[in-house]
C-alpha cells in the first residue's frame, strides 16, 4: 500500500470510530470561511487561558488540603484526595459523552489519576497498619488504578486511558519485581521491551500519539539492562548491536524516538569505552579527534535515516 | 487451537507479547522463591545477633563488642574518649527458630569504666549455659544477610514514602527467611544487624 493509500485506510479508520460521516468530512476539508482564522486564533487564546486558570484552581485547591492536612482527621483525608479522585473520574466519564464538555474529559482524566493513587496510599497510611511493607500499598494502588482505566478504555476508546492503564501496569510490575527481589537491570531490561512492544502494537492505532514516550522508556530500559548485563565482558560489544537493531526497527516502525534513543546509545557507549579503555594513553587525544569525527558522521547518518526512512510515512 | 483465538494472537501478537513477558518473568521469579521453600529445611539452629540502637542525647561512655570465647557469648567494653564524640550503640538480640522470633537480651552494661581502666569483659548471664559457634554460617548451611537503602516500589519513591529499609533475613540456598526485629532495631534508619554466633548446644 502506497503513502496515499495509508493515509485513506487511516481516515477511514478514524471516521469509522468517531461515527463521521462522508458529508461531514467533506464540509471539514472545505475551504475556511472569510474570517475563521482570526476566530481560530481566539479560540486558542481561551483554550490557553482556560487551561492556564484551571491549573490555578487546582494548584490553589491542593495548597488548601496541604495547609489543612494537619488539623484533619483520617477519614476527613481519604475523602479529600480519594473522593475528588472518584468524583473526578465520574465527571470524566460523563464529560466524555456530552460533546458540549468534551475538551474537559482529558484534564478530569489526568485529575483523576494523580488524586486517586494519591486517595489510596493516604487510605493505606490512615488506616493499614504501619508494620507492613510500603510495597504491598503500592502494589494494589498500581493495580487497582490499571485495572480501572483498562476498563474505561475498553469501554472508551481515549487515547488517556490508554497512557494511564500502561503508566499503571509498568509501575505495578516494577514493584513486583522489586517485592521478588529481581535485579534493577533485569527489570529494566524485562519492562523496557514490554514498553517498546506495547507502543509497536499501539503504533497501529489512532492512539499511537501517546507512543513516543513508550519508545523512549522502553528503549531505554531495555539498552540500560542490556549494557548492565554485558558491560566488561567479552560479549560487550553486543550493546552496539543492540542499538544498532533499535536503529532498524525506527525505521520498520517509523519512530524518530527510538532513532533519537539509539544514536544516543551508540554515541554514549563509544564515549565510554574511548574513556574506559584509551583515556591514560598517549592515544587519547587522537582516539578525541577519532570519537569527534565518528560523532560527526554518525549524527549525519542519524539525519539521513530520519529523512529518507523515518518520516518517510 | 481455536481459529478465532488463534486470528486473536496474530492479530494482536505483539500486545500479547508485551502483557506476557514479564508476566512470565514475574511468574518464574516468583516459583524461584517457591521452590527453596519446599527443598531447603527450616532453619534448626537459633542466632545471636547484634544490631544497632538509636542514638542517644547523650554520648555515651562506652563502646561495647560482642564476642565469643570458649563458645561463650561475651560483652567486651571499652571506654571512649570524651573527644570522640558518639559512637554506635549496639544491642545484643536472639532469633528462636522454633518460634521465629527476635528478641532482646538484656545484660548489664556499665556506663563507664574505672580511672585507668580501658576495657572490661561483661558475660551475657542470660546465655550463659549456651554453646555457641562464632561461625557466620550455621550447620545446616543458614547465615545472616542484612541490606538496607532498598526502594518501596517506584510509587513509594514517587511519593517519598518507606524510603529506608532495614531488611536482616536467614538465607540458604535461595531460601530467605525475613527477621522481624523487635522494637527500637526495627527502625529502617538503624544500620545492619549482624551475626554474633549460632547456638549449637542448649538452645533456649
Amino acid at each position: 500500500m502506497d503513502e496515499r493509500g495509508r493515509a485513506l485506510a487511516e481516515i477511514l479508520t478514524l471516521a469509522r470510530q468517531h461515527g463521521l460521516s462522508a458529508q461531514e468530512i467533506g464540509e471539514a476539508l472545505g475551504d475556511a470561511p472569510p474570517g475563521a482564522s482570526s476566530v481560530k486564533g481566539r479560540g486558542v487564546l481561551v483554550r490557553v487561558l482556560g487551561f492556564i486558570g484551571g491549573t490555578f484552581v487546582f494548584a490553589g485547591v491542593g495548597v488548601f488540603v496541604a495547609l489543612q492536612w494537619e488539623s484533619m482527621n483520617s477519614a476527613a483525608r481519604v475523602i479529600i484526595t480519594l473522593g475528588s479522585g472518584l468524583a473526578a473520574f465520574a465527571m470524566a466519564i460523563l464529560a466524555s459523552r456530552d460533546p458540549r464538555f468534551e475538551k474537559a474529559t482529558t484534564p478530569l482524566f489526568l485529575m483523576a489519576a494523580a488524586l486517586q493513587p494519591t486517595g489510596l496510599l493516604v487510605l493505606f497510611d490512615e488506616f493499614g497498619s504501619s508494620g507492613r511493607d510500603w510495597r504491598w500499598a503500592s502494589l494494589i494502588t498500581c493495580g487497582v488504578t490499571a485495572v480501572q482505566f483498562a476498563a474505561t478504555f475498553a469501554a472508551i476508546r481515549r487515547s488517556t486511558l490508554l497512557f494511564m492503564t500502561v503508566f499503571f501496569t509498568t509501575l505495578f510490575f516494577w514493584t513486583a519485581f522489586d517485592m521478588l527481589d529481581v535485579d534493577e537491570e533485569f527489570a529494566g531490561l524485562v519492562l523496557g521491551a514490554s514498553l517498546v512492544l506495547t507502543a509497536v502494537a499501539a503504533d497501529r492505532t489512532p492512539h499511537r500519539v501517546v507512543t513516543p514516550i513508550w519508545y523512549l522508556f522502553g528503549a531505554f530500559g531495555v539498552l540500560y539492562g542490556i549494557f548492565d548485563f554485558v558491560e566488561s565482558t567479552p560479549l560487550e560489544l553486543t550493546f552496539l548491536l543492540a542499538a544498532a537493531g533499535f536503529v532498524y526497527l525506527s525505521v520498520v516502525v517509523h519512530s524518530r524516538t527510538l532513532l533519537f534513543v539509539a544514536t544516543a546509545a551508540i554515541l554514549s557507549y563509544t564515549a565510554w569505552f574511548t574513556g574506559e579503555y584509551f583515556a591514560d594513553s598517549v592515544g587519547w587525544p587522537i582516539a578525541l579527534i577519532i570519537f569527534g569525527l565518528f560523532l560527526i558522521g554518525l549524527s549525519a547518518l542519524a539525519l539521513r535515516i530520519d529523512r529518507d526512512y523515518v518520516r518517510a510515512r | 487451537m481455536a481459529p478465532a483465538s488463534s486470528r486473536f494472537l496474530r492479530d494482536n501478537a505483539f500486545i500479547v507479547a508485551a502483557i506476557a513477558l514479564p508476566v512470565l518473568v514475574a511468574a518464574f521469579f516468583v516459583m524461584a522463591s517457591a521452590v527453596p521453600r519446599w527443598t531447603v529445611p527450616d532453619p534448626a539452629y537459633d542466632l545471636v545477633l547484634r544490631a544497632a540502637k538509636p542514638y542517644d542525647s547523650v554520648p555515651s561512655k562506652v563502646a561495647v563488642e560482642f564476642v565469643v570465647r570458649d563458645g561463650r557469648v561475651q560483652a567486651v567494653v571499652r571506654s571512649v574518649p570524651a573527644q570522640q564524640g558518639y559512637t554506635q550503640p549496639w544491642g545484643l538480640l536472639y532469633f528462636d527458630h522454633q518460634a521465629r522470633a527476635v528478641r532482646e537480651i538484656p545484660f548489664d552494661m556499665p556506663e563507664s569504666l574505672n580511672e585507668g581502666e580501658t576495657s572490661r569483659t561483661v558475660a551475657i548471664d542470660a546465655l550463659a549455659s549456651l554453646q555457641v559457634s562464632s561461625q557466620q554460617t550455621a550447620p545446616d548451611g543458614y547465615k545472616l544477610e542484612t541490606s538496607t537503602g532498598g526502594s518501596p516500589g517506584i510509587v513509594g519513591d514517587l511519593f517519598g514514602i518507606g524510603r529506608y529499609r532495614q531488611n536482616a533475613a536467614l538465607s540458604n540456598r535461595g531460601r530467605v527467611i525475613r527477621l522481624e526485629l523487635p522494637s527500637p532495631y526495627e527502625s529502617p534508619y538503624q544500620t545492619m544487624a549482624y551475626a554474633v554466633g549460632w547456638v549449637v548446644e542448649g538452645a533456649r
